[in-house]
Formats: structure tokens, C-alpha cells, sequence
């Protein structure tokens, strides 16, 4: 029975497989040239890109450099070009229906979007280290249907998260570790409805939970919602669920779920998000794994282009399987932003501390070792002083 | 009371002093002005019944309105540029949303 499910499971997954994405990214390309006869729509076009490069004072000094269980911005103690993007897309509307998005990336952020192979687990899949490089590769088209079905293929943006995998859309430069344990981006196909004006539903076929990995032929699925629920508080919810293992069995699937509640006024953001997921582990004897974490992000306006935003938060993996070392993670970080609009230009500069502290037996952050031992030392705590810029280009 | 190179000296020193302050005024009053611009629209944004108009950001520079940040489609991008520029005092809209999907 489950071999039957699994036929055209793995089709759908050869369908979605390394090599397609290139095929992907040729029929976007085609879509735009035949897109052309849309010129009467030259609005829906909107192209551009952004280069982030930060400076992260590590006073434990570490000789790696490292940020020990960060996937962004994790070099310290020099200079870091963290991410720099380029995208071109086209907005399916009702005046031309196709939609498409295609957008290139770089940088040390793109560094572990491809998975280390776990025995029993994901592997990356072939090409994982070229196709980091690839950050949007989807069509999409808005059906009239009702209000507008608008179905999306391709690789896509992933859970509907409160802060962003790029640190130009977020209240700070470094990111939540809820943000970096995300799936950020998904590659599959599915359909999105605003049921009405308050309230949207989204469901998603897609290979696995890093796009990168790939540990199965059987596809996964994603639900998110976006509910306004007044002027001033918005809902946030996606619901992933699929198996990440080599055993397929049901009872090996992953359930993760990521729920935010923002409050905003024009001065004020406020939001609480709080990520839970859980699998039982087939190479450990099934024994449950578990995690989750939570961040509370504020902002306050101050005057003009300045803002100041903090961030507290928690991450607790007492099995390891998100950062791979046993621990709880507390962490603070304080922002202050200068943001300036300059015609199609954006720069933000954010000035950050942030104080992290890992506990667990097999928590800690990197420090300098000592001149005896060839591995690095670990310390519980680490203070961070951060100087983030921005540079950002938008066609409008 | 000054003898008349002090008294020279003094005129400058004032003249150095108030001049910063009276820009420094002038464009305080300005970015008053900008910043209760962008709160009247951000205000006309969240009031609408659009689903995703609160991931949009609103700065005011010199009177020039930019709209950035995130809708979930065009049409919501559309309709937050037509709902600012209603609001009295609104000449100029840079529409910098991205639309995702």
C-alpha cells in the first residue's frame, strides 16, 4: 500500500527534483518573453535587489569566526557580505493573470541552506551547493475563481513567518533562531484564496522541509493563513507536516507549526511568535524529538528614519535535531535603525547588541581556545556588537 | 561697553550659533511635518478592510511619500497607493511594495 502511494509521490518529487529547477527557471524566463504582449501592464513588472554586509564584534574572540548554531549571519570579527540578491518578477493581476518570480542570491547566509547528510536523514540533494544560489524560481496565475485562486509552482517562499530570511524586511539586522530553523523556502506547488477581506488560506505540496534535502520520495504538505482580526491585530499561522526521514511511515512525519499575533499602530509593532515541531526519530528507535522556540519583536518609531526595536527570545532543542547540539538557547538583541528612502533607493544602517546564552550538555558558544587544544572552546554566553548596512534597489 | 573688534567678534559668534539652530529648526519642523504625514496614512492603512495593508510601511521625506514593505498581492498594492492618496497633503507616492506569492 505504501509503495502504491509512493509511485507517483516520486513522481511528483522527480517533477520537483535538482535538475527541473534549472528547467524551472527556463520557463520563467520563456513566460517572460511571451509576457511581453503584457505591456499595457508595465506596473505588474517590478525588478531589483539589495547587497547586506555586517560587522559583528565577537567578544568571546573565537578563532573560527563562528557563530556556533547560527545560520545567518553567522561570521564574526569581520567583515561579512551576508547576502546579496537580485529578483525579477512579474505580479499575476487581474489584467494579465501569469505571474512570475525569479530571483538569484549570494552570500555567507546562502551557506547552510544545503543540509549536512545525517545518517537516517536528509542528504542534500545534487547541485544543493549551485541551487542555493536560487532564491525565487516559481510561476504562478490568478484564477477567477470566486475572489482570485492564485496557484503558484516552483520554489517559493516558505512558512508564513513574522521576520523575514532577509534581514532588509525585519525590526532587526540578525535574525530570531525560529527565523533560521524555518523552512524559508519550499519547493512544490500550490493554491492561495482570500476566503474574504480578513481572511487567507493557502495550501502547499512541497518535497521537503529544507528545500535542499532530500531524504524521500514522498511529498510534504504546508497549510498558512493570514487572518486580520482588527485594524490592529493580524494572525499568522502555517502548519507543515510530511516526513523528513528515509522510514516514511506516518508515524515518523514531521508536525511543525509557526504561529504569530502582531499589534500595530503606526508608531508600534508588536508581535509574538511561537514555533513548535516534532517527529519520532526512526534511527534512535523511534524515540520523540521535539522543539520550539518563541520571540517577542517590538518596534517603536522614534522620529523620521530612526526606530528602535528589541527582540527577546528563546529556542530549546533537547534532542538537537534543529541546530544539532543539545540545548536552550535565551537570547536579547536591541536595534537601533536608521532607515532613508532615496528615490528608488533604500539604505538602512541598524546599530545591534545582542546577548545570547546556551545552556544544555551540549550547549555553548565558540570562544579562543586554548593554545593546547586544536578544537575550539566553548563558553554558556556571548555579547555581540552589531553594524549592519543595507543597500537596496527597487524598479517600484 | 565692547570695543569694536569684540563686538565683531561677538555678532559672528551669534550669527555661527543661530544659524545651525534656526536650520537645524527648520528641519525639525519639516520631519514634524513628514512623520504626522505618514502616521495620518499609516492610520488610512490599517483602518482599511484590506487583508494585508500592515506589512506596509510608510516614510515621509521632504514630503514625498514612499510605500514599502510586503502585500500578498497586486491588487493590495493598488488599493494601499489609492488609500494614501486621499489623504490631504499627499502630492507624491513612490510605490516600493513587493507583492509575494
Amino acid at each position: 500500500m505504501e509503495e502504491d502511494v509512493a509511485i507517483p509521490c516520486a513522481m511528483v518529487k522527480q517533477v520537483y527534483g535538482n535538475r527541473t529547477i534549472f528547467q524551472w527557471l527556463l520557463l520563467c524566463v520563456v513566460l517572460c518573453v511571451f509576457s511581453l504582449e503584457t505591456a499595457q501592464a508595465a506596473d505588474l513588472w517590478q525588478y531589483g535587489g539589495f547587497v547586506d554586509v555586517g560587522y559583528l564584534q565577537n567578544f568571546n574572540h573565537p578563532d573560527n569566526h563562528l557563530w556556533r548554531s547560527k545560520q545567518t549571519s553567522p561570521r564574526t570579527n569581520e567583515l561579512a557580505p551576508n547576502m546579496g540578491l537580485v529578483y525579477l518578477r512579474k505580479d499575476p493581476a487581474e489584467q494579465s493573470r501569469w505571474g512570475i518570480e525569479v530571483a538569484l542570491q549570494a552570500g555567507y547566509d546562502t551557506d547552510d541552506l544545503v543540509p549536512d547528510p545525517q545518517p537516517g536523514g536528509p542528504r542534500p540533494i545534487s547541485g544543493a551547493d549551485t541551487l542555493r544560489h536560487l532564491a525565487r524560481a516559481n510561476v504562478s496565475y490568478l484564477a477567477p475563481i470566486g475572489e482570485g485562486v492564485t496557484f503558484t509552482a516552483g520554489l517559493f517562499k516558505g512558512a508564513k513567518s513574522y521576520e523575514e530570511f532577509y534581514a532588509k524586511y525585519n525590526l532587526n539586522y540578525t535574525r530570531a533562531y525560529l527565523t533560521d530553523y524555518n523552512p524559508n523556502f519550499l519547493i512544490g506547488f500550490g493554491a492561495s484564496y482570500p476566503v474574504t477581506k480578513s481572511l487567507e488560506l493557502g495550501l502547499y505540496v512541497v518535497t521537503e522541509y529544507l528545500h535542499l534535502s532530500h531524504a524521500n520520495d514522498l511529498p510534504s504538505y504546508i497549510s498558512k493563513m493570514e487572518w486580520r482580526a482588527t485594524d490592529n491585530v493580524t494572525f499568522y499561522q502555517s502548519v507543515y507536516y510530511g516526513p523528513d526521514q528515509q522510514a516514511t511511515a506516518m508515524q515518523y512525519w514531521r508536525t511543525f507549526a509557526d504561529s504569530t499575533v502582531e499589534w500595530r499602530t503606526p508608531d508600534w509593532r508588536v508581535a509574538l511568535s511561537y514555533d513548535v515541531g516534532t517527529e519520532k526519530v526512526a534511527d534512535v528507535g523511534g524515540a520523540r524529538a521535539t522543539w520550539m522556540g518563541a520571540a517577542l519583536f517590538t518596534q517603536r518609531h522614534l522620529t523620521g528614519p530612526w526606530s528602535v526595536a528589541v527582540r527577546p527570545e528563546f529556542y530549546w532543542d533537547p534532542q538537537g535535531r534543529m541546530t544539532e547540539h543539545e540545548q536552550l538557547i535565551w537570547a536579547n538583541t536591541t536595534t537601533l535603525e536608521y532607515k532613508k528612502h532615496l528615490g528608488r533607493q533604500l539604505v538602512i544602517v541598524r546599530l545591534e547588541h545582542r546577548y545570547d546564552r546556551s545552556t544544555g550538555s551540549q550547549g555553548g558558544f565558540f570562544r579562543d581556545s586554548p593554545s593546547s587544544s586544536a578544537l575550539p572552546g566553548l563558553t554558556a554566553s556571548q555579547h555581540l556588537a552589531i553594524l549592519g548596512v543595507i543597500w537596496a534597489f527597487d524598479s517600484g | 561697553m565692547f570695543a569694536p573688534r569684540s563686538r565683531r567678534r561677538w555678532c559672528w559668534g551669534w550669527l555661527l550659533l543661530l544659524g545651525p539652530l534656526t536650520l537645524l529648526g527648520c528641519v525639525h519642523a519639516q520631519q514634524q511635518a513628514d512623520d504626522e504625514l505618514a502616521n495620518r496614512i499609516d492610520q488610512a492603512l490599517l483602518a482599511s478592510d484590506e487583508l494585508n495593508l500592515s506589512r506596509i510601511e510608510v516614510s515621509v521625506e521632504s514630503g514625498l511619500v514612499y510605500l514599502s514593505g510586503m502585500s500578498d498581492d497586486h491588487a493590495s498594492k493598488v488599493h494601499a497607493e489609492k488609500e494614501a492618496q486621499i489623504i490631504p497633503g499627499v502630492k507624491t507616492i513612490i510605490n516600493k511594495i513587493e507583492v509575494e506569492f
